[in-house]
């Protein structure tokens, strides 16, 4: 599984991908996260909102920090 | 505009907007740098209009960043007539995009064009603090 954290670069950016590879470390989940801040990137995913989160390609939130239950309910696949 | 990472000046995105695949591109463009926090779009007809509040929003901004669709150029003359000069000034044919009247535009495009103004705009960034 790979997790994608897209974001420029801010408080709320580096929080989720904290939170997310917390996460990952807790549950003992089989991810690899990546933090992409090119707006290029950015742009041809589609992301409109920042911080935004892709697993696996497909984007799943935007716009905030996700709640952990999320990123334990993605993990989980 | 994403308030996370949103930049701390004042950054103006204006786009030509044109009828053309290239216009619209720019429109994209722009679109996008201010949805991910790079600056606030605004209203380029506006400055072309010559209306006063519009032109005076442009001067009074830390950044303006234009994005012209082609050579024709007809932004940066709006902003030439009404005295102002962009800091970051970006053409989408310059990206080898070839202007035609149709709508058929790719995000790929959109990313290089936001892309090469992103860049532009951090370079600047850059430049200011030395």
């Amino acid at each position: 599984m790979k997790i994608t954290v897209y974001g420029p670069g801010c408080a709320k950016c580096k929080h989720t991908e904290e939170l997310i590879r917390k996460i990952i470390a807790e549950t003992g989940a089989t991810a690899e996260v990546e933090k992409v801040g090119d707006i290029r990137e950015m742009v041809k995913a589609g992301v409109m909102s920042t911080p935004a989160v892709a697993v696996d390609g497909v984007l799943m939130m935007a716009g905030r920090v996700p709640r952990p239950e999320e990123v334990k309910a993605w993990l989980a696949g | 505009m994403s308030e996370c990472c949103a930049t701390p000046q004042d950054v103006i995105l204006l786009a030509c907007s044109g009828g053309s695949n290239v216009g619209q591109i720019s429109n994209e463009a722009a679109k996008s740098l201010d949805q991910l926090g790079q600056g606030r779009m605004y209203c380029a007809i506006g400055i072309g209009a010559g209306l006063g509040p519009f032109i005076e929003t442009v001067q009074k901004a830390d950044v303006c960043v234009a994005i012209d669709g082609c050579n024709v150029a007809c932004l940066k003359k709006a902003l030439d007539n009404a005295g102002l000069t962009p800091d970051v000034y970006v053409v989408v044919t310059d990206y080898g995009i070839e202007k035609g009247h149709h709508f058929e535009i790719t995000r790929e495009q959109i990313a290089e064009v936001a892309d090469a103004a992103a860049k532009a705009l951090a370079e600047r960034a850059g430049t200011a603090q030395a």
